[in-house]
């Protein structure tokens, strides 16, 4: 028992399933588990005085800090396509800072559970796979926390910054979406080999080359480009440099909507992948 | 050095929360101490306050005569072997890599491995990875790491918690060979009363946070008074005649046997030669001591669940 | 007693799989900054000195400091895991000793990842067949880069000490990446330590970034190692040891 109490927030997380377990099985005697909500509840309560959220605020703080000092430097041919030069660069920055944003996030909150060694006795209390879900669930919260909080940003600092360039809603729910759904692929893969690694060093360093990865596909050529996950922040990305006019003085920039046909493949395939993960995950003993 | 620790008022305060109130502990040089208290009386916190792992709010604590303090840290620590909380270990390494490990800290020559081994019957589990050892194998390893570098002072914190009931009795016998075979004083905690009975040569016994009882385990016995355990032909006859006879007897009101609350040669006499009058037929005679369970109580007004 | 403790470090790692990440992720940036290179040979003419920048610019902006959060993080998880922390902290060794035996295993890491790194700058750059021999310059600014890692690595080491979590210390030595290069852009590079690595390794620019003045340099990692590190003592010798946190 001591391992599994080892730490403050275990306690409260091994001693709350329980007891909702029997509400729930007050209410329906036969049910095998306890119910979705109760794991979700369960979930947040692991997290308390955890201050998970830093993460992602954090990052997006920097982030649009970072953004906010390119802006200084702006002449009125710059406003007029502002937004524009913000997706772009945005989604840029996603590949490189994302990957090792979501290994954090990931890690962090399935550490606890591989440290405590709370597995054993989460397997009792739920569904393995429901776990793996749930958690997952818990942590794709975060990655919309910093991918709205990024698209909601980017216009705020934009009117701040008296951009001329008419926002084009439908443009920004697409970086949103796109931004959103390849974070979410690299996140299940990070939750994979989070719950999967002892010692945590692969995710992270997973999580790292990842990073590097993105940022360096960008070079690579188009079919080479697509085989690469971390390189869809750029691939997706819902404005475009068109490198062939662009001076050292100006920018040629457009905006690209999402490829319709590629990015239902992406979905799929990213489909594929969470449940290839999920199935190497119930594969390993506890 | 009569006493190998004292404390002076040791105490150990969370916010407004006593966990250690004026402590004043004396462990006799070659002896078993046992440390006696229910679950979260404190006793892990003052062995930990010991080694220097937490730091007292107040009072002082001398460990071979020399008080602990940044100064004297390491010349205590050097002579002294622990095992606190859960065994420590290295999950991805092996029970003897552990052990070398201990060996560089403690700058003592690893040929010393064999023989702790070989003492807590471990030989055949040295190569395995410490993660796939049972609780009963880490326990036993952590207690191989305490023993490296024959430490004059050894510090265990319920080292029996896991073990099956033969690993219990094995770490008992061995605990208790230690002061003989290396001249060691152990330290031992438990909240098993009759563990540390079967242990120890002195006993402390705290409960939250301050010291009940200190004494030779000995002197505890004497404070439990023994009493007589009579079985008879007739039971019932037997207590009515008994008790107009002015004998301190009781009555077990569910088996019906009778207690004789004192040990004295002149009342057990009495006690058979009234029977024998009366044409009653002793079947049984023996003495009990009160159990440790009922000093236990006495000292704290509290019934422990044990 | 430091060189035990040293002992004691190398001797928990074994078995582990830590040495792979320095083997495997400098060669991203390796391979990438080839390619880059050989792609904008009309930009970048500097022969040796652009491939440098290429090389190094990326891995010792955003890719060092994380990459050695990973292993410090390691180093005090194995100590934060099974109680450790007990057994660590009642080793008759000086608890000094104890941060700075794993600060060793740090510099070790970091010699051996910068010594990788410049190993395939050279063979990339005979790839690229770059003519001559490898400029001095770029092995001074190696060296000096490695430096940093004693106000890097010593932070690290001692957030993953206090946090005791795995991912989050990482996370931090990412954002304190990116404000880096803020700081190099002031030219403020010496008053922060995540771009001390930058500043070293001379990564983004192909003239001296010091001015060929090292001192202040110096000054500034030895003055970040002594507060790091004095923080890291003080913290061990004063707060009681919660070994099951």
């Amino acid at each position: 028992m001591r391992d599994i109490m080892s730490e403050k927030e275990e306690k409260k997380s091994v001693m709350r399933p329980a007891a909702q377990r029997r509400e729930t099985q007050g209410q329906d005697a036969w049910k095998p588990a306890a119910s979705r909500q109760h794991l979700f509840l369960a979930e947040q309560r692991k997290l308390r005085t955890r201050y998970v959220w830093l993460v992602p605020v954090g990052f997006l703080a920097l982030l649009l800090l970072w953004t906010l000092a390119s802006v200084r430097n702006f002449d009125d041919m710059d406003l007029a396509t502002g937004y524009q030069y913000f997706l772009y660069s945005m989604s840029t920055m996603n590949s490189i800072f994302m990957p090792v944003m979501l290994s954090v996030v990931a890690s962090h909150l399935c550490d606890m559970e591989i440290k405590g060694n709370t597995l054993k006795l989460l397997y009792t209390l739920e569904r393995p796979g429901r776990f793996y879900d749930i958690k997952y669930l818990f942590e794709l919260k975060y990655l919309i926390i910093f991918s709205a909080g990024e698209t909601l940003g980017l216009i705020l600092l934009g009117k701040a910054a008296g951009f001329t360039e008419p926002i084009r809603p439908d443009m920004f729910a697409e970086h949103f979406i796109a931004m959103t759904a390849v974070g979410a692929v690299i996140l299940s893969i990070q939750h994979m080999l989070s719950l999967v690694s002892d010692n945590q060093i692969l995710p992270l360093i997973v999580g790292i080359a990842g990073g590097f990865l993105g940022l360096f596909s960008m070079f690579f050529p188009a079919e080479v480009n697509r085989l690469i996950l971390w390189g869809y922040f750029g691939i997706f990305s819902v404005a475009g440099v068109d490198w062939q006019r662009t001076t050292d003085e100006t920018i040629y920039m457009s905006y690209q909507p999402l490829p319709a046909g590629s990015f239902i493949g992406f979905l799929i395939a990213g489909a594929l992948i969470y449940l290839i993960g999920k199935w190497i995950f119930l594969r390993k003993e506890v | 050095m009569e006493h190998i620790i004292t404390t002076d008022s040791l105490t150990k305060r969370y916010g407004k929360k006593y966990v250690v109130k004026n402590l004043d502990l004396f462990v006799p040089t070659g002896s078993i101490y046992g440390f006696l208290g229910p679950n979260g009386a404190g006793k892990s916190t003052t062995m930990k306050m010991l080694l220097g792992l937490a730091k007292p709010t107040g009072g002082e604590i001398r460990i071979f005569g020399a008080q602990l303090e940044e100064k004297n840290r390491l010349k205590i620590l050097k002579h002294t072997g622990s095992l606190i909380e859960s065994p420590a270990h290295y999950g991805h390494l092996s029970g003897r890599e552990n052990l070398q490990i201990i060996c560089t800290l403690k700058g003592i020559p690893e040929t010393e491995i064999d023989s702790v081994l070989k003492t807590v019957r471990m030989e055949n589990q040295q190569d395995k990875k410490v993660k796939n050892y049972s609780l009963g194998m880490k326990q036993r390893l952590g207690l191989a790491a305490a023993l490296l570098g024959r430490p004059r002072l050894l510090l265990l914190d319920e080292p029996t918690n896991g073990l099956d009931p033969a690993g219990i009795q094995e770490m008992r016998e061995l605990i208790c060979s230690l002061p003989e075979r290396f001249g060691m004083t152990v330290l031992v905690s438990s909240h098993l009363l009759s563990e540390i009975d079967q242990m120890a040569t002195h006993v402390g016994i705290i409960n939250q946070g301050e010291l009940l009882f200190q004494d030779s385990l000995a002197s505890l016995h004497q404070h439990s008074r023994t009493r007589i355990r009579i079985r008879t032909t007739d039971d019932g006859r037997a207590y009515r005649i008994l008790t107009r006879a002015e004998l301190p007897v009781r009555q077990n009101t569910e088996s019906g046997e009778l207690l004789l609350d004192s040990a004295e040669d002149a009342k057990v006499l009495r006690c058979g030669r009234i029977l024998s009058d009366y044409d009653i037929g002793l079947l049984r005679l023996e003495e009990q001591q009160m159990s440790l369970e009922d000093i236990f109580l006495k000292l704290t007004g509290k019934k422990v669940s044990l | 007693m430091l060189i035990r403790c040293i002992k004691a470090e190398n001797m928990k790692l074994k078995h582990s799989i830590i040495w792979s990440a320095c083997i495997f992720i400098p060669i991203i940036p390796a391979v990438m900054g080839t390619f880059n290179y050989l792609n904008n040979l009309g930009l970048l003419t500097a022969e040796w000195y652009s491939l440098w920048t290429q090389f190094t610019l990326f891995y010792s902006w955003l890719f060092y400091a994380p990459l050695i959060a990973l292993y410090c993080s390691y180093l005090w998880r194995l100590e934060h895991l099974n109680s450790n922390w007990n057994v660590l902290m009642t080793a008759p060794v000086p608890v000094r000793d104890v941060f700075l035996g794993k600060l060793m295993v740090i510099f070790r890491v970091t010699l051996f990842t910068q010594v990788w790194v410049f190993l395939l700058y050279v063979v990339c750059g005979k790839l690229c067949g770059l003519p001559g021999a490898v400029p001095l310059d770029t092995v001074l600014w190696m060296l000096r880069g490695t430096l940093a890692a004693a106000a890097i690595g010593t932070l690290q080491l001692l957030l993953s000490m206090v946090i005791r979590s795995f991912a989050v210390p990482i996370g931090i030595a990412l954002a304190g990446s990116i404000v880096g290069f803020l700081f190099i852009n002031k030219g403020w590079e010496l008053y922060w330590p995540y771009s001390l690595m930058m500043a070293g390794m001379n990564s983004n620019k192909s003239e001296d970034i010091l001015g060929g003045n090292p001192v202040p340099f110096l000054v500034s990692v030895v003055l970040f190692f002594a507060v790091f590190a004095g923080t890291a003592v003080l913290w061990l010798k004063k707060r009681d040891v919660k070994a099951q946190a």
